[in-house]
């Protein structure tokens, strides 16, 4: 064998005009292979950092339709119709734990919020103020689910509220959150922390209130505040101030009222509303769960065992999935234009290879007769000319892969500039947001919840209490192991399919005719 | 010794009517030690009868028996690399190697196990008349004479029993003629090969031992 790869070799020094132009070419299509491979993983790797941003949440929503097709069917009247809406069992906190159970959710947590009173402060009464747990949601005040009893309806599916017994009553909304992703509104930005932060402590009976209700009662973060149940006024629960938020949200331009619409509402722990409603019967209460499933592709999955586990006909599993897709459209475009080039690219380098080979196979076929008189095997003859390509190739693609890992960086970057800048951007002002809590995602020491900063995760992830955030600061558009390998792959292949032509050849000539046609 | 036996031998092109034979019902016998020319003119069958015994075509008809093996059932690229030697008309040699890279080459795809091949190659070209200096030329800087000389030289590389020479001297003249036959003859006196020349020349037809001449029908 060892004279094979030497006959090559000489064969690769002989004809060194013909070998350049084809390694030229290999090196042309590598260099084109790199970039377009490595801005694919790179989109590819972007995507799933949005992905991990926007976890797959579902939610428990009211199935509309067949809300309305139950309340039509048991009511007439309107106040029937109210009374049949308000017969609808609520999800529970049971059922809630139940379905969080599933081996599809990764984690959950759900929003509590309860109607209080209070003798100690004086709530904003110049309007009343609107029930909203988030700016992304509806705010729905006694209406009925599909539009009719008023209230607005909710433009997106990431979050939506399941209200019960026709909304909270009271001078104060007590909000209570059973970790920091239900906190949508400091997550997104509708909420800000301007004087201290929110409490890292669930259990604890700590809140944050908004400034303007801090400024109307003179409180301060660390005063002590008391509020009572609206149905006993000698159920008084105190809770002390660690923060105080300003809300920028678009329910703040409402021009009625002279308020924010979350003035009166007062933020803490949902173990703290558990207590509270616990001790009163009836109080009126919301509960908004929301699951966060371990992939997009358990969204099926995990609504069949909800639906087996015993959801209401009622309610239906909602999920953000559009709102992650719209979000990478754009990327995806990008990864699919990168695929269809490579394909383009491969097409037409294959096809001009397997020409430069059909002439390379004419030009030397007297050299293939020769070899075939003295005895030499056609798979032989056929191994030493596919072997002299594959030497061209590796050499050709390592050049095109140097060359492509210097450009594509530059070329990957630029191309996803604007998406790198508003994801780096978006991660600062979640930090901001919840008053610099951020901050401590390197300072934590426990092992086991340590997150690795990964240049493609900005997953924001809870674990005892403390708030880590990684964030996409660049993309990896490199020609790292995995492109190379697909490089090699890809030079294999063309190697193999520009070789066939020789292949053919070799085993149809007649080293006989060829001689003679030399003669 | 008979090494080589053609038995009743016929060849037809594939696309020829089907009685149109270019040879019919050969019947040859070749003995190492001999040297033998096939005569004939053109059209006869020379080279196709050449191209049978070389193992470059396959026997249709008849039998071909080298050394007791009928060759349709052997492995005809072993042969050509192991038991004959074909030196042909335009020599045939690979320009872009020297006359001992074409000599250690055909070592190479015999597969034998020669120690020093480019020693082996430097001696098989003194046998021909050709020094080491001129073995290590390129065969295209080599005359017409020293490249069949080289063409020999190869065809010995692995030591065959028979050398099939096609017109070997065709493009020669008398005096390279002379001298090539001689190495020839002398192969065969002298190392027991069975020399088979096809020739037009009747200089070399008469410097040999056995003629078989072939008849167009």
């Amino acid at each position: 064998m060892k004279y094979i790869f030497k006959n090559a070799f000489k064969s690769i020094t002989r004809n060194k005009g013909r070998n350049i132009l084809m390694g030229i070419i290999i090196m042309v299509i590598a260099c084109a292979c790199a970039v377009t491979l490595s801005i694919r993983n790179a989109a590819n790797k972007l995507v799933e950092a949005y992905e991990n941003k926007y976890n797959v949440e579902a939610s428990l929503t009211y199935n509309r339709e067949k809300l309305m097709e139950n309340i039509a069917a048991d009511a007439d009247s309107a106040e029937e119709k109210i009374e049949a809406f308000n017969d609808i069992e609520a999800i529970t906190i049971d059922e809630i734990n139940t379905y969080g159970d599933s081996d599809y959710v990764d984690y959950y947590y759900y929003t509590y919020n309860v109607g209080m009173n209070s003798d100690d402060i004086d709530a904003a009464t110049e309007q009343i103020a609107k029930v909203t747990t988030s700016t992304k949601t509806t705010t729905n005040q006694g209406g009925f689910p599909g539009g009719f009893g008023g209230g607005s309806q909710s433009t997106t599916t990431r979050k939506t509220e399941i209200i019960q017994n026709m909304g909270t009553s009271g001078d104060f909304t007590l909000v209570g959150y059973s970790s920091y992703e239900g906190m949508t509104d400091f997550v997104d930005g509708s909420y800000t922390i301007t004087d201290g932060e929110v409490s890292d402590d669930f259990t604890s009976n700590d809140c944050v209130i908004n400034s303007e209700l801090a400024e109307l009662n003179d409180l301060a973060v660390g005063d002590t505040i008391t509020i009572q149940s609206v149905n006993d006024d000698d159920l008084t629960y105190d809770l002390v101030i660690t923060g105080i938020f300003t809300d920028s949200s678009e329910a703040t331009n409402d021009m009625t009222s002279m308020y924010s619409s979350s003035v009166n509402k007062i933020i803490t722990n949902s173990t703290f509303v558990e207590k509270v409603v616990a001790d009163d019967d009836d109080a009126k209460t919301t509960i908004t769960p929301t699951f966060v499933l371990t992939s997009k592709d358990v969204v099926d999955k995990f609504t069949t065992e909800v639906t087996t586990e015993g959801l209401d006909e009622n309610y239906e599993v909602t999920t953000n999935l559009d709102t992650i897709e719209s979000e990478t459209e754009s990327i995806t475009n990008v990864s699919s234009f990168a695929t269809t080039f490579l394909i383009v690219t491969l097409a037409i380098g294959g096809v001009v290879l397997l020409i430069l080979n059909m002439i390379n196979v004419r030009e030397r076929k007297y050299e293939i007769g020769v070899l075939r008189t003295i005895g030499m095997k056609k798979s032989t003859v056929t191994l030493q000319f596919v072997f002299e390509l594959l030497s061209i190739s590796v050499i050709a693609l390592l050049l095109g892969a140097a060359i492509g890992a210097v450009s594509s960086v530059k070329i990957a970057n630029k191309m996803l500039a604007s998406e790198i800048t508003s994801a780096s951007e978006e991660q600062e002002k979640i930090r901001e947001n919840f008053g610099g809590l951020g901050k401590t995602s390197e300072s934590t020491t426990d092992e086991d919840t340590t997150t690795e900063t990964d240049t493609t995760d900005n997953k924001v992830d809870v674990a005892n209490g403390v708030v880590k955030i990684s964030e996409v600061t660049s993309i990896d558009a490199v020609v790292d192991f995995k492109v190379l390998m697909e490089l090699m792959a890809i030079g294999l292949g063309l190697t193999l399919f520009s070789s066939l032509s020789a292949m053919i050849s070799i085993a149809k000539f007649s080293p006989l005719a060829i001689l003679k046609e030399r003669s | 010794m008979k090494i080589l036996e053609l038995k009743d031998v016929c060849y037809r092109y594939e696309d020829s009517e089907k009685d149109d034979y270019v040879l019919k019902n050969i019947n040859y016998n070749f003995d190492l030690g001999k040297t033998y020319a096939i005569k004939g003119k053109s059209g006869s069958g020379k080279t196709t009868l050449l191209s049978l015994i070389s193992g470059l075509e396959k026997c249709k008809e008849g039998k071909i028996i080298y050394d007791g093996k009928d060759l349709a059932k052997s492995d005809l690229d072993k042969y050509r690399s192991n038991s004959i030697g074909i030196v042909f008309q335009s020599y045939n040699l690979l320009p872009h190697l020297t006359a001992i890279e074409n000599i250690v080459l055909s070592m190479d795809i015999s597969k034998l196990k020669i120690k020093d091949k480019n020693k082996e190659a430097i001696r098989l070209l003194a046998k021909v008349g050709l020094s080491e200096k001129e073995g290590k030329r390129r065969v295209l800087k080599l005359s017409g004479g020293e490249q069949q000389r080289v063409a020999i030289a190869r065809s010995l590389s692995y030591n065959p029993d028979i050398i099939l020479a096609d017109e070997p001297t065709g493009n020669l003249d008398e005096q390279t003629e002379n001298d090539i036959i001689k190495i020839l003859t002398d192969l065969a006196k002298n190392e027991n090969k069975c020399i088979i020349i096809v020739t037009h020349s009747v200089n070399v037809a008469n410097k040999v031992d056995i003629i078989y001449e072939l008849v167009k029908r």
